[in-house]
């Protein structure tokens, strides 16, 4: 029985691994086709660049194996962000800190209830509060971007230990709570549960309903941590961050092999999702093509890596 | 028995809640306002919904069959842009036939996509994501398209033709007539509403769900496209940003309408209802001296009331109906 298990199966690790080994390939052709990609310099860079996106990319995959995504994420970043700008230059840091991650609570609460008490579709919840979050972050500041004045904030979103960001460490040290709390708590493993089949994890004895709940707070609470983050690296809130958060947070999911329709996925595979998707867009740059080009590049991807995934699903059907 | 009255009344006025809610508006901002209710500021609101309403129509068809589509508002975007550049030119039918052709293309290939990787087991918001997706990638090509220049046109005779007047609600009207019809009282519309009431149930009894499914991102695209025509005629002027922002405001009108996005329910004229209502609502608020922000969260709000409500009455009837 050993020995069997010893050997390794190729086909299924194919399948399973997909974002991996394409990062692997990526990596191995991008370093002798690109000059200046395999730097020290160059790498750590595309590791700085995702950390804010990354936080709430993990929120995301972790709504998305319970079966729920959310479009509000963006807003709630470009919220959170400017609540903390204020709040920090006017009343000090903790407060401001505080401030904006209870607007991140505030929002994702609410989102929970609408799916979780009223059983609203979560895209119709959703795409409300992302209106409406979005309305008051413009109001609030009149749709200007609010400086920071503040050496502790630049010092955070620009300090670096070992040549990589404090925002990155930040960023890992979300992704192993994540993996370690979908992995080996009880929580996690009804999460999967609640994906796969909300009418038997019911059955079961779990309380879908606050799960669904829970999801909805984290992801709310890890978008203020992204608005937070983002404004500490640009010493600057702004109401336009976080457009294309949602569309990041859910391709990097998919890239990375969690499905779109609940039940599967893993915090270290969304991690290799969002390598391949950066270490794609830092070799598009340094390879100087069209910013057009690349925005087109970044929704044929997310169509493609979705078609691949249902047509494999649809043929273990038949 | 209180119980009992409280929940005739919400039945109420979830059956003709819009049509009360349209009426008081329409009341309170023409008692505050004299300027609201004018004929000409009737025709400017019609005017401004025709195109979000041409796209709410089509989106409901797709809404019907239980799916969902997002990429309607830059198939109307790369719509316009086509359509302008030919018809600067003075090709006028060409750039509308093109214009066609991209709602065709794009609509067909939505349908194909979606058809060809939605399982036996059912469907599990496929439709979302890749059109979600394909939303990016072709506001990326419109974009490309264009190179991000702002293309105006000088009046001329496809602006004074489709865009001058009533033109374009004309064109809204027939379009929703056409489609009332087809998903009403046809057996395609009666199979739509199969299919989204439940799949597997319109498989097994011979329907043919893929030729119906893509049939209906069809009408989507096309309907799109004829809002992005009309669109541009309108303002005589396409980029590739104006459609930005039109498909979460068609589909606000669908769900305030009344069509659940569960599928199998609702209908065309309930979302031209809706549309309107958000289209008066929009302007009477504008009337009102709001500002822009404070009336993206009242929209907001109105939408999560609307869907709160139906849920509401849902529940009573299932009440009910056990009982």
């Amino acid at each position: 029985m050993k020995s069997k298990s010893e050997k390794i199966n190729w086909k299924e690790m194919l399948t399973k691994q997909t974002a991996p080994l394409i990062l692997l390939l990526m990596l191995i052709l991008f370093s002798f086709t690109i000059p200046k990609f395999f730097s020290i310099g160059n790498l750590t860079n595309i590791l700085d660049s995702f950390a804010v996106y990354g936080v709430v990319t993990m929120a995301m995959c972790f709504s998305l194996i319970g079966g729920e995504f959310d479009l509000s994420v963006g807003s709630i970043m470009a919220f959170s962000s400017l609540i903390f700008a204020v709040n920090v230059n006017e009343r000090g840091l903790f407060i401001g800190l505080v401030l904006a991650l209870l607007s991140g609570l505030v929002v994702g609460a609410l989102n929970g209830v609408l799916v979780a008490k009223f059983g609203m579709a979560s895209f119709v919840a959703t795409m409300s509060t992302q209106i409406i979050v979005k309305g008051a972050a413009l109001w609030y500041t009149d749709a200007q971007a609010v400086a920071i004045y503040s050496e502790a904030c630049y010092q955070i979103g620009n300090g670096k230990f070992l040549g990589i960001s404090y925002l990155f460490w930040f960023f890992l040290l979300v992704t192993f709570i994540f993996a370690f709390v979908l992995k080996y708590t009880a929580f996690g493993r009804g999460l999967y549960a609640v994906g796969g089949n909300a009418l038997i994890a019911a059955n079961a004895g779990i309380n879908v309903k606050l799960y669904k709940f829970i999801i909805f707070v984290i992801l709310g609470v890890a978008s203020a941590i992204g608005g937070i983050m983002m404004a500490c690296r640009i010493s600057a809130g702004n109401s336009l961050y976080g457009a294309d958060l949602t569309m990041m947070a859910i391709s990097a999911s998919v890239v990375g092999g969690t499905s779109n329709t609940g039940g599967t996925g893993s915090a270290a595979r969304t991690f290799c999702g969002l390598c391949v998707l950066y270490v794609l867009y830092n070799a598009l740059m340094l390879l100087g093509i069209q910013a057009y080009v690349q925005q087109l590049l970044k929704g044929l991807i997310v169509v493609f890596v979705i078609i691949v995934a249902g047509i494999s699903r649809v043929s273990k059907d038949y | 028995m209180k119980k009992n009255k409280t929940s005739k009344l919400i039945l109420i006025l979830c059956d003709y809640g819009l049509i009360i809610a349209l009426c008081l508006i329409i009341l309170a901002v023409s008692l505050t306002n004299k300027s609201f209710f004018t004929l000409s500021n009737i025709f400017n609101i019609l005017r401004q919904i025709a195109a979000t309403g041409i796209m709410a129509i089509g989106v409901c068809t797709v809404i019907i069959a239980g799916h969902m589509d997002l990429s309607i508002e830059s198939i109307t975007t790369m719509a316009g842009v086509v359509c302008v550049t030919y018809v600067k030119n003075g090709q006028d039918v060409l750039g509308i036939v093109l214009a066609l052709l991209v709602g065709v293309g794009f609509g067909l290939l939505n349908g194909i996509i979606i058809t060809s990787i939605t399982s036996k087991k059912g469907r599990n918001g496929e439709s979302f994501i890749i059109t979600y997706g394909m939303q990016s990638a072709i506001a990326a090509a419109a974009l490309l398209y264009t190179g991000g220049v702002y293309m105006n046109l000088k009046g001329g005779t496809f602006h004074s033709s489709l865009g001058k007047g009533m033109t374009p609600v004309i064109i809204f009207i027939v379009i929703a007539v056409i489609l009332a019809y087809i998903m009403g009282h046809t057996p395609f519309g009666r199979s739509v509403y199969f299919l989204g009431g439940n799949e597997a149930a319109a498989r097994m009894s011979g329907k043919r769900v893929k030729l119906h499914t893509i049939c209906v991102f069809l009408i989507a695209g096309i309907c799109s496209a004829i809002a992005g025509i009309v669109l541009t005629a309108r303002i005589s002027a396409a980029s590739s940003t104006f459609g930005t922002g039109l498909a979460l405001d068609a589909i606000a009108g669908v769900v305030v309408g009344g069509t659940p996005l569960s599928g199998g329910k609702g209908s065309v004229e309930k979302t031209v209802l809706g549309v309107i209502v958000m289209g008066v609502l929009q302007n009477a608020l504008r009337i009102l001296n709001i500002d822009t922000y404070p009336q993206m969260m009242i929209r907001g709000a109105i939408i999560i009331l609307a869907v709160l409500l139906d849920i509401f009455a849902n529940r009573i009837k299932e009440r009910e109906a056990k009982a």
